[in-house]
């Protein structure tokens, strides 16, 4: 035998292990997530690219979610929700299913660098849009930067810390805001439905100067989040299960037929994914628990696929959306994630079909959103303000 | 599905075994899923211009891959563990002649063992061969031929066997 045939024969064996299938769908699923180049027919783009920009501004602001966390972030509890048809068959053609999308995100979630500290550090920005102006109307958006230090041991104080950004002019309304004498404080009409009124609204004052910034220690004993409508301790948020079912069925403990944060009705796949979302978003759970969470969303009627989208600090993702109603609007609340990490970007609701006190928010429209920027453990204490 | 997605399928059924082959034997299994996934995600953000065959476009993109988006120490431990399993298992049911060719092959340089990879192991053309490592045919095949004289020279002077601690040195040549 020549060497070139030797070496032939002398091939380790283990070069032919077959791929097993779970890393076959994996590997499918997070390619064809990516957006194809060169070509036309690209992933669709949102219809609300939209004027977001402006809070990429305050990239560099911080911070995170306040104890009442998960869901005292929704603008408001849905009051009912239709039974949404699945997207998929309709999804352009080069599109990945949400579900595919979201199976790709828990397979990353396995696969992510753990961190480790002391603290679980969370920095985000919430944003919220309103009509705004005398002489012109438009856009305006108002930034409060969260930062949130969550203690691993109880025996070290949680803190969270917030400072008002202020209120802008949103990207592209620049123009209308110099036409209406580019003020720098707005009295604007905010919806405050109420029981008999859903289109009710009540008034509020925004000012661009910053605030200064804003913490507490958290102290609820261990507990340092809500979740599903419980507020828990980190002990309890590790302790959490890594399977899907099991998952669902241990946050579906927390449901009582309303929001987390109202005692308006709310269907039970909406309020998990409003839920499993927050989880997504800031808390300190295992890898498993994260992917199991991207696994419950998979699982759940109604979540379509928006293809690639941006976000409020310019960041890209894979949209995905699901339908909610209420206040007697239509909107629909998305999460921007990146599926090759696993990391959920942003959380936000966006006008479809806006009525009553949100009318003047066109299809498309981020009306609330939070855009989280870190989220890992860290060697970090506090900064108190 | 799509005719794009059907058809991406069937070029990773066809070619995934392959593309993990080669990225194992040239880095080891730890960090081998990692750079395939990575892979196919450009093959698919640039389908359009993967050419048929795929393989050997293929196997470039997972080169540099492994060139460009995985740290040289996790490299070189992911490899050193690789070269380990060449060379160990079951001593008496290997044939001396295996083991000899193996251990060999271990202790060449990385740029060597490539070319040996990509012909004997992956069984491309020297054309093919050389698209994947971006050099003209007419220069792959010298490459191939000084890579051969020194895995025969690397042959006659190993020993039957290379112990751990020697493979885990060679293997520090990456970086």
């Amino acid at each position: 035998m020549n060497p070139m045939d030797q070496l032939r024969a002398a091939r380790p064996a283990h070069l032919d292990t077959p791929v097993d299938e779970a890393t076959r769908a994996a590997e499918l699923s997070y390619a064809m997530s990516q957006a194809r180049t060169g070509r036309t027919r690209t992933m669709a783009k949102p219809v609300w690219g939209l004027a977001m920009a402006g809070a990429a501004a305050v990239t560099a602001a911080a911070v995170a979610v306040a104890v009442s966390g998960t869901g005292g972030t929704t603008p408001r509890a849905p009051s009912h929700v239709e039974a949404i048809p699945s997207f998929t068959g309709t999804a352009p053609v080069v599109r990945l299913s949400a579900k595919q999308i979201l199976l790709a995100a828990a397979d990353s979630s396995l696969k992510a660098p753990a961190t480790t500290g002391p603290y679980w550090y969370v920095d985000s920005v919430i944003g919220v849009a309103n009509e705004a102006g005398t002489r012109t109307r438009y856009l305006v958006h108002s930034m409060t930067s969260h930062r949130l230090w969550i203690a691993g041991s109880p025996e070290r104080e949680s803190w969270f810390v917030d400072r008002n950004l202020g209120t802008k002019p949103a990207k592209g309304a620049e123009v209308a805001w110099a036409g209406d004498g580019s003020p720098t404080k707005w009295s604007v009409e905010t919806p405050e439905p109420k029981a008999n009124d859903k289109n009710a609204v009540g008034r509020m004052e925004l000012d661009s100067t910053p605030g200064k910034p804003f913490g507490n220690p958290i102290n609820f004993g261990d507990k340092v989040f809500d979740l599903a409508g419980r507020n828990v301790s980190v002990a309890e948020l590790k302790a959490l299960p890594t399977t899907a079912a099991a998952l669902k069925q241990r946050l579906l403990q927390g449901y009582a037929g309303h929001g987390t944060e109202s005692g308006e009705p709310q269907d039970a796949d909406s309020w998990l994914y409003q839920v499993t979302s927050g989880l997504l978003r800031d808390m300190p759970v295992e890898p498993a628990v994260r992917a199991a969470a991207y696994k419950v969303l998979a699982g759940l009627d109604g979540v379509r696929s928006l293809g690639e989208v941006t976000d409020a600090l310019g960041r890209t993702g894979q949209g995905i959306a699901r339908s909610e109603n209420w206040s007697g609007a239509g909107f629909e609340r998305q999460i921007i994630i990146d599926p090759r990490t696993g990391i959920l970007l942003t959380d936000q609701i966006v006008a479809v079909r806006a009525t009553g006190g949100y009318a003047w928010a066109k299809p498309g429209t981020p009306i609330w959103w939070e855009a989280t920027t870190e989220a890992s453990w860290t060697e970090k204490g506090p900064v108190k303000p | 599905m799509t005719d794009d997605s059907q058809r991406f399928t069937t070029m990773y059924d066809e070619c995934r075994q392959r593309v993990w082959a080669y990225v194992v034997s040239r880095a080891g299994r730890q960090i081998a899923d990692e750079v395939v996934s990575e892979t196919f995600a450009i093959a698919w953000r640039r389908f359009d211009d993967v050419p048929d065959p795929a393989l050997p476009w293929l196997l470039g993109v997972a080169r540099n891959v492994l060139r460009d988006n995985i740290r040289a120490d996790i490299k070189r431990e992911s490899l050193a563990g690789e070269l380990r399993a060449w060379t160990e298992g079951d001593h008496a049911e290997q044939v001396a002649e295996r083991l000899a060719i193996v251990t060999a092959m271990a202790s060449l340089h990385e740029d060597d063992r490539e070319i040996l990879i990509l012909v004997a192991w992956q069984g491309l053309t020297p054309r093919e061969a050389a698209s994947v490592v971006g050099c003209s045919p007419a220069a792959f095949r010298v490459r191939l031929h000084r890579a051969r004289k020194r895995l025969v020279r690397a042959v006659d002077a190993s020993p039957a066997a290379v112990s751990r601690s020697r493979v885990r040195n060679l293997s520090e040549e990456w970086s």
